[in-house]
């Protein structure tokens, strides 16, 4: 029922409707800007991008269509895409954390959310995942959801950037086969 | 899905979504997005696969003030980029792809011009290259040594790949000046005192003669005259062999990579 409605709410918003538009904002702002807050570690900077990201899927809302997957998945994309820009241009995310500026928030992702109050899809990544070794199922997780890079997974695991690369490249490869095979 | 090169592809559009393309790997990548349709299909693919993950954010309530400069965005009446924008809007800078772990076809040492690799029949054509090795040759276009010009690709290319198709060489050939070149993708890691030897098969495939030494850091690449090669022959290989073995006798460690790559016997 939800996708349904921010199916029309997307369609309105490339009408040009702005209503749509709050709409959309009331009910995905608080998820996205979570996406955001997790890779990006600090509020302010997750909210610049989230701003940014609602301009984008103003604009962009057209072009969205069922192939992209889900709304949210649609938008999410964008939003991360948005924080991963972020992230490139300030080199790392220590560089912006030492500011002192801005809050920090807690930086561990919540992992804890009960698997049957995923969607299908979501259910289905995520025994994909699991399937995948520790090392590789870490990398992903922490790359896609956190935004780091492959400098910072080698840090991270200890492991030379030359490993974590084909953790990341035989995992992803996996992973490909099992989600399609599956869905 | 089966080639290769469409593997290869695939998990360079997967890194993509995953966002750990950097530097100059993402700023190309990006370049064949914007007129490569199949990727862009490809890269949507990677977004649908990986994009449920959203769910396990935990929510978080923007401030009040991030709608109204939304409304004020998208009604320009605050035309201004904000930081973030201007900062979105730079040239990325980054990091370069490296490689991965130890491939395990062994091919023993009998003292005499090694047969060829039982993999051989499994081997794609170069005539199925096309697509990826046309992105690839924009991807691995990177500068050579100093005083060189430019390798300037027109033969056909090959992916030389493990037995699961990981993918650890790109070789090309720039028959205007005689050159091949053979690009290190994500070849497996190497202990200490050991390198890199690419092979050629005999036309008759009977045994393999060696060529060169490859690099063994991912980006690097390795440039030498098309007279090294052995007109009419297509079967390649890579084994990992003892810093100063000798290579009259064939390949003595494992044979970690092979291809197939179709020597033009006349260039013009």
């Amino acid at each position: 029922m939800r996708r349904e409605r921010l199916v029309v709410l997307l369609e309105r918003c490339a009408e040009g409707h702005e209503s749509a538009l709050e709409e959309l904002y009331g009910l995905c702002a608080g998820q996205l800007n979570g996406v955001l807050v997790r890779i990006l570690k600090i509020e302010a900077i997750a909210e610049e991008a989230l701003q940014e990201s609602f301009v984008k899927i103003w604009e962009n809302a057209g072009s969205y269509s069922s192939e992209a997957g889900a709304p949210m998945t649609w938008m999410s994309s964008i939003a991360r895409h948005q924080a991963l820009d972020v992230l490139r241009r300030r080199g790392s995310r220590e560089g912006h954390e030492s500011t002192g500026l801005v809050s920090l928030i807690e930086a561990t992702p919540d992992t804890d959310k009960p698997l049957h109050e995923m969607s299908e899809d979501a259910q289905l990544l995520l025994r994909c995942l699991e399937r995948l070794p520790d090392a590789a199922h870490d990398c992903i997780v922490k790359a896609y959801c956190e935004g780091y890079s492959h400098e910072e997974l080698s840090e991270e695991k200890g492991a030379p950037l030359g490993t974590v690369k084909s953790w990341i490249r035989r995992g992803l490869n996996s992973l490909r086969k099992c989600v399609d095979e599956l869905s | 899905m089966s080639s290769p090169e469409e593997r290869w592809w695939s998990v360079r559009a997967g890194e993509y979504v995953l966002g750990t393309l950097r530097g100059e790997d993402l700023a190309l990548f990006e370049r064949i997005l914007s007129h490569d349709t199949e990727m862009c299909a490809e890269v949507a693919r990677w977004e649908r696969r990986l994009g449920p993950l959203y769910e396990s954010a935990r929510e978080s309530p923007p401030g009040d003030r991030v709608w109204r400069r939304v409304l004020e965005r998208i009604r320009g009446s605050d035309g201004a980029p904000s930081e973030t924008e201007l900062e979105a809007r730079d040239v990325v800078i980054g990091t370069v792809a490296t490689p991965g772990s130890e491939g395990t076809t062994d091919s023993p040492r009998d003292g005499r011009p090694s047969r060829l690799w039982p993999v051989v029949a499994g081997l794609a054509t170069a005539a199925s290259l096309v697509l990826g090795l046309l992105v690839g040759l924009l991807l691995y276009q990177r500068a050579e040594s100093p005083g060189r010009a430019p390798l300037q690709v027109d033969g056909l290319a090959v992916v030389l790949s493990d037995e699961d198709g990981e993918p650890y060489f790109l070789v090309e050939t720039d028959y205007g000046n005689l050159r091949v070149r053979v690009t290190a993708l994500t070849p497996p890691s190497l202990e200490e005192n050991r390198n890199f030897q690419l092979w050629q098969a005999l036309p008759d495939r009977s045994a393999v003669r060696p060529v060169a030494l490859l690099p063994e850091a991912s980006g690097g690449s390795q440039v030498f005259d098309v007279g090294s090669l052995i007109e009419g022959s297509d079967l390649f290989g890579v084994s990992i062999e003892p810093e100063g073995a000798p290579t009259d006798a064939g390949p003595t460690g494992p044979v970690v990579a092979h291809g197939d790559f179709l020597l033009r016997a006349d260039p013009d």
